[in-house]
């Protein structure tokens, strides 16, 4: 017991000098009841990491993008217009291109645009779209205005013949004109119903629409009245519809359409003949190429189905084919060497050279 | 306590065993085997959703890719691999066949418009063309298509996908993958290498593992018992641990059993370390035993009696901890998580019964084990090293305050690590198995080039309709459409989303433009309810029983947007809500979403998602009543706040090594790796209370502080020692399985119980010897314990 007690007090007299040796015991105390707090504070569950979206990696399109329609305005100037208020914007003639969207139906909505047209001095032209949309340009592309249309169809073609007169088609029998740069439409409704693909007038009186069971309307009193020169009745199923027309003046026009159906006249109508196209695709679009400045064109290009490019020369010759893409091309506009054709896929090509070499821009 | 035990050995005894008996005839009948749907929050409205619409699919999908290794797939001997194989998949055991899909299936068609007439066309079925052109037109198909092709077709054209989904529930994994290794032996060539991808491989890969993991662990085992006899230098009755752990092992497998829950071969770890704890309880009992023995004249009886009173309160409070541990993982609502806890708390349950009771009544039956043969002489460096750990916590200076102040900092690291931890999966592919692992890489080649994972939107209508000629249902409202549409589209501009698979584009979309003579302008969604109507129902025509209901249901009340993603990782995941939550509140204007509500997200990647939720959360919420328990279990033990106070820091300390660690290994936290952290918590803490309370002991036989503090270390910190040594042992080899989440886990393990030997055996006493709390001296002022325990020994 004395050993113990010995040994206890050897023991004391080493813990007050122990004692004195140690940091101040206040100080530690406090650090831990901090780390203590900041523990307490982490059991408080914390939000997840912050959900930002991450920004998307297409810029210009997309694959599910589907372009519709383009021309060219002034010199070198393009555009292209197609779903989901898709407006691309060339100004090197078709090699590059940026995008805008327009016609907003509600957030995170657009309304699709089918058809883009200006009239030949480039400043004002018409786009037509979903829903009877129509808008206007009097700057050659660079502001777009919406016009009462007075309808819901959709319109598939409005073409510019001035800054005051134009004409457009579309679905459910839907033909259209205006003679106060838009403001007022008129409507002269076809009681068949059918679907007026593309409209074409070479001066503001006569225009020629084409649309299902091979049907091509002619007008020569600026739309007041419209007479058939093929179909224009519900018919046999099996009539190719016909997707497109062409006019270079009041006798010589073209229309294209399904089943590779090429159709040419040469006396404004009276007859249209067929000619022999290399394939059954399905052609969308046809227009006037090849001709000098202000000169007749001489060449005739189409695109269709599957990435097909028609080309023909206005004076004869077999039509040749040319599939730059996979992907349906919707139109195809020609200025000068420079010709750009758009379709599915976000598919533009372009050429620079009058059509004998083309280039993907997007699409694949 | 121990005195009682003892008094009613035999009865309590037969007892016990016969309880045994019962679990052990439940053991029998547990079955191996693994539930998916288990490992995910039940009541989490993503696995509810996935529940809801099973009818749409399972997260049972399997990927198989074909890739050729020169050319591309558009050859005839590549092309009729593909149509073979999806033959062969048609084949499989509990295969959804209505699910299958491949360029060679004839559920995968596109339309094409002549004159008067709409054809559907399958890529190549039933046949596939031997004429090249014929061929080159396949590819040239598949290309115009490929926006709805690309979740089967690689835009390179060296890969295709053969996938298809499973019957959940009734899927049995070995059967499954075996047969799909069949088919990969089959299909491969020189030029042909095929990828498996998808849960049946991923679970079915744990059965071609399954008896390397059983050699693994009886390895371990074989470890455990080498140390174990070494240590107790193979006295007579060293065994006693290995079979009080064996029967406290029946417990818990037997209510496994009992409960019917399946004994998953990658949650083995997690088995592993409950027969480990029971041992580690066992060992210190035995220690303790072979002390007291010595103490009492190797009288076996009162040593019994001493050491049952001796350790059953800190054994309680040790296994308490441990059950807390476990128990409140339980909470997420993710069943396989809930039945770790129950069984694992039957399991620690049984241990403190058979460690605590039934050890002690085995011993005294036993005969008393024969005093050791004098030690020989320790070799100097090892007693050099001893007396220096023995003495770092009783001994003032730098090296004692600065490892105190280590001690803090270490908190604030893994508290920070701890916060920032990622919840989910953080790589693609599976984390359960090693990233070289053969099905990682089978993943990592098939994610390269087609989705994993999937995600549903259900488009739900508002008002129940029925289909009647008269009136065109909610959902194919051309609003509706073109909604569904429009969210598709704002989806896949995040890199992550790969495609989007819903009517809108799939059907209605190219039908319009196909019935309005395949122009381009109609590829949109029709203006008239009635025109989508009859799109839907001309579709609806030319499909095969069952297969227009992958796409909306038969009463056309609900349809569903396939989200195909890249993989599901928390980012990935993340990113997707995100989009889906900002597109909804966006699209408040839209008169679509009076008639329908956009309900997500379910599948596969919803499951995920859901673990996500609620992982986090329960990891905070478990380790705050992990803590809590430990607090109040200590504080009521001691009586003292002070010690509460005192063990959660320790617990924190040696705990948060864990989040450290897991951030250096960018290990995240999920569903597989929450048990384990949760069990660590609880483990850890043991070494703790085994010293203090020895250390209290000592002061309470009036031992100065700094004495007591050697003597228990010298005692009972070898029989942590000991612990520590069985347990890291029996760890050691799981290092080595070929499961990653073994050897992470394990890894993670060895390091929470080397920083909980040191927080228990070193860094607590130095702290106590710095502090002198008065828990240890009972409650007085360790002058006045002093005093007390001097009278009556004097007296």
């Amino acid at each position: 017991m004395r050993l113990a007690v010995l040994e206890s007090i050897k023991l004391a007299a080493h813990g007050a000098r122990a004692q004195a040796k140690e940091p101040p015991r206040k100080a530690l105390r406090c650090g831990v009841l901090a780390l203590m707090l900041m523990f307490a504070a982490g059991l408080v569950p914390l939000p997840l990491a912050a959900q930002t979206p991450e920004t998307s990696s297409y810029t210009l399109a997309k694959p599910w993008d589907s372009f519709f329609s383009t021309a060219f305005s002034t010199s070198g100037k393009c555009y292209a217009v197609g779903a989901e208020g898709a407006l691309l914007t060339s100004t090197d003639g078709g090699k590059t291109w940026s995008r805008r969207t327009i016609a907003q139906r509600g957030d995170l909505s657009w309304w699709d645009l089918f058809s883009i047209r200006f009239t030949p001095d480039g400043n004002a032209g018409w786009i037509g779209g979903e829903n009877g949309l129509i808008l206007k340009t009097t700057d050659g592309g660079v502001t777009w205005n919406s016009q009462p249309s007075g309808t819901t169809e959709n319109i598939f073609r409005i073409d510019a013949v001035s800054a005051s007169t134009a004409y457009a088609s579309g679905s459910n029998g839907l033909l259209m004109s205006t003679t106060d740069g838009g403001a007022h439409w008129q409507q002269q409704i076809q009681k068949s119903g059918l679907i007026f693909f593309d409209i074409a007038f070479p001066d503001a009186q006569h225009g020629w629409a084409v649309g299902e069971f091979e049907t091509i309307l002619h007008t020569s009193d600026a739309g007041k009245t419209w007479t058939p020169q093929m179909g224009g009745k519900r018919a046999n199923f099996k009539l190719p519809a016909l997707f497109a027309v062409r006019f270079a003046d009041a006798q010589h026009g073209w229309a294209v359409g399904q089943g590779g159906t090429l159709l040419r006249t040469d006396n404004g109508g009276a007859n249209w003949q067929t000619i022999t196209a290399p394939s059954d695709s399905p052609m969308y679009s046809v227009v006037y190429a090849g001709g000098s400045t202000g000169g007749a064109p001489s060449q005739l290009w189409g695109s269709g189905d599957g990435g097909a490019l028609l080309r023909m020369g206005i004076a004869g010759g077999s039509p040749r084919i040319q599939t730059p893409t996979v992907f349906s091309l919707s139109d195809i506009a020609f200025d000068g060497s420079n010709g750009v054709a758009v379709g599915l896929g976000g598919t533009i090509v372009h050429t620079s050279d009058g059509g004998a070499h083309w280039k993907v821009v997007t699409g694949n | 306590m121990g005195r009682f035990i003892l008094r009613h050995r035999a009865i309590i005894g037969i007892a016990l065993l016969l309880i045994t008996g019962v679990f052990g005839y439940y053991a029998s009948k547990m079955a191996i085997g693994t539930s998916f749907i288990d490992f995910f929050p039940k009541h989490h409205p993503y696995v509810e959703l996935y529940h809801n619409y099973e009818r749409y699919g399972g997260a049972q999908r399997l990927t198989l890719m074909v890739q050729v290794k020169h050319g591309d797939i558009y050859n005839y001997k590549t092309l009729r691999k593909i149509q073979d194989l999806t033959y062969d998949v048609d084949l499989l055991p509990d295969v959804n066949h209505q699910s299958i899909r491949s360029l060679g299936s004839f559920r995968v068609r596109y339309a094409v418009a002549l004159p008067g007439n709409l054809v559907y066309k399958a890529y190549m079925y039933p046949n596939v063309p031997a004429d090249p052109a014929a061929i080159q037109e396949i590819k040239r198909q598949v290309f115009i298509h490929r926006l709805e092709m690309r979740s089967l077709v690689s835009d390179d054209g060296r890969s295709a996908a053969v996938v298809a989904s499973f019957y959940e529930g009734r899927l049995n994994y070995h059967d499954v993958f075996y047969k799909i290794q069949d088919l990969i032996k089959k299909y491969s060539d020189d030029n042909t290498v095929i990828y498996a991808a998808g849960e049946p491989v991923i679970r079915g890969y744990g059965y071609y593992y399954l008896p390397l993991l059983v050699i693994i662990f009886f390895l371990s085992d074989g470890i455990m018992i080498l140390i174990l006899y070494l240590f107790f230098r193979g006295r007579s009755t060293w065994w006693a641990p290995i079979i009080t752990g064996l029967l406290s092992t029946i417990w818990g497998i037997g209510f496994i059993g009992m409960q019917g829950y399946e004994f998953d071969p990658v949650m083995l770890v997690i088995r592993f370390i409950l027969t480990a704890r029971d041992m580690s309880h066992g060992i210190q009992w035995q220690g303790r035993y072979y002390d007291e023995l010595e103490n009492h004249g190797y009288d076996k009886m009162a040593a019994c009696e001493v050491t049952t009173t001796l350790m059953l309160p800190p054994g309680l409070l040790a296994i308490l901890a441990d059950i807390a541990g476990i128990v409140f993982i339980s909470f997420g609502g993710i069943p396989s998580l809930g039945h770790v806890a129950s069984s694992g708390a039957v399991w620690l349950g049984g241990s403190l019964t058979m460690v605590f009771v039934f050890q002690p009544i085995m011993m005294s039956y036993l005969p008393t084990p024969k005093p050791l043969p004098a030690r020989k002489e320790k070799r100097k460096w090892f007693t050099a090293i001893e007396n220096k750990l023995v003495e770092f916590p009783t001994k003032p200076g730098l090296a004692r305050e600065g490892a105190l102040v280590a001690v803090g900092v270490l908190i604030v690291v893994g508290f920070v690590a701890g916060v920032r931890a990622k919840i989910g999966y953080t790589e693609p592919g599976t984390p359960l198995y090693r990233h070289n692992a053969k099905v990682n890489k089978d993943i990592n080649a098939v994610r390269q080039v087609f989705p994993l994972d999937e995600g549903w939107l259900i488009v739900r209508a508002r008002a129940s309709t029925a289909i009647s000629a008269a009136y065109t249902p909610d959902m194919l409202a051309p609003e509706v459409i073109r909604l569904q549409r429009d969210l598709g589209r704002y989806l896949l501009q995040d890199p992550e989303v790969v495609s989007i698979i819903s009517v809108a584009p799939d059907i209605i979309e190219p039908y319009n433009q196909m019935f309005h003579y395949g122009n381009p302008k109609y590829l949109g969604v029709p203006r008239m309810p009635d025109d989508v109507m009859g799109l839907y129902f001309l579709f609806v025509q030319g499909t095969a029983p069952g297969e227009a209901e992958e796409w909306i249901n038969l009463n056309t009340n609900d349809g569903i947007l396939r989200v195909l993603l890249s993989d599901h990782t928390y980012k990935t995941l993340n990113n997707v809500q995100a989009r889906l939550a900002e597109f909804i509140h966006r699209r408040q204007w839209d008169p679509a979403l009076k008639k329908v509500e956009i309900v997500y997200m379910g599948g596969v990647a919803g499951l995920y998602a859901a673990a996500n939720d609620v992982l986090y959360q329960l990891d905070f919420i478990n380790i705050t009543f992990v803590l809590g328990v430990v607090f109040l279990f200590c504080a009521v033990v001691y009586r003292s706040i002070v010690a509460g106070v005192l063990f959660v820091i320790s617990c924190i300390a040696a705990n948060f090594a864990a989040f450290i660690y897991m951030r250096i290994a960018d290990i995240g936290i999920t569903i597989d790796t929450i048990p384990v952290i949760s069990l660590g918590i609880g483990l850890g803490v043991d070494y703790g209370i085994y010293a203090v309370s020895r250390i209290c002991d000592e002061c309470a036989e009036g031992k100065r502080l700094e004495n007591a503090i050697v003597t228990a270390l010298r005692g009972t910190g070898a029989a942590v020692l000991a612990t520590f040594s069985v347990i890291v042992g029996g760890l050691a080899p799981w290092v080595f399985s070929p499961v990653l989440f073994h050897n992470e886990m394990s890894v993670l393990l060895i390091i929470l119980m080397s920083t909980n030997v040191i927080v228990g055996l070193l860094i607590l006493p130095a702290y106590i010897a710095w502090a002198r709390p008065r828990f240890i001296f009972g409650g007085v002022a360790e002058d006045e314990q002093r005093k007390e325990t001097m009278a009556a020994a004097s007296s």
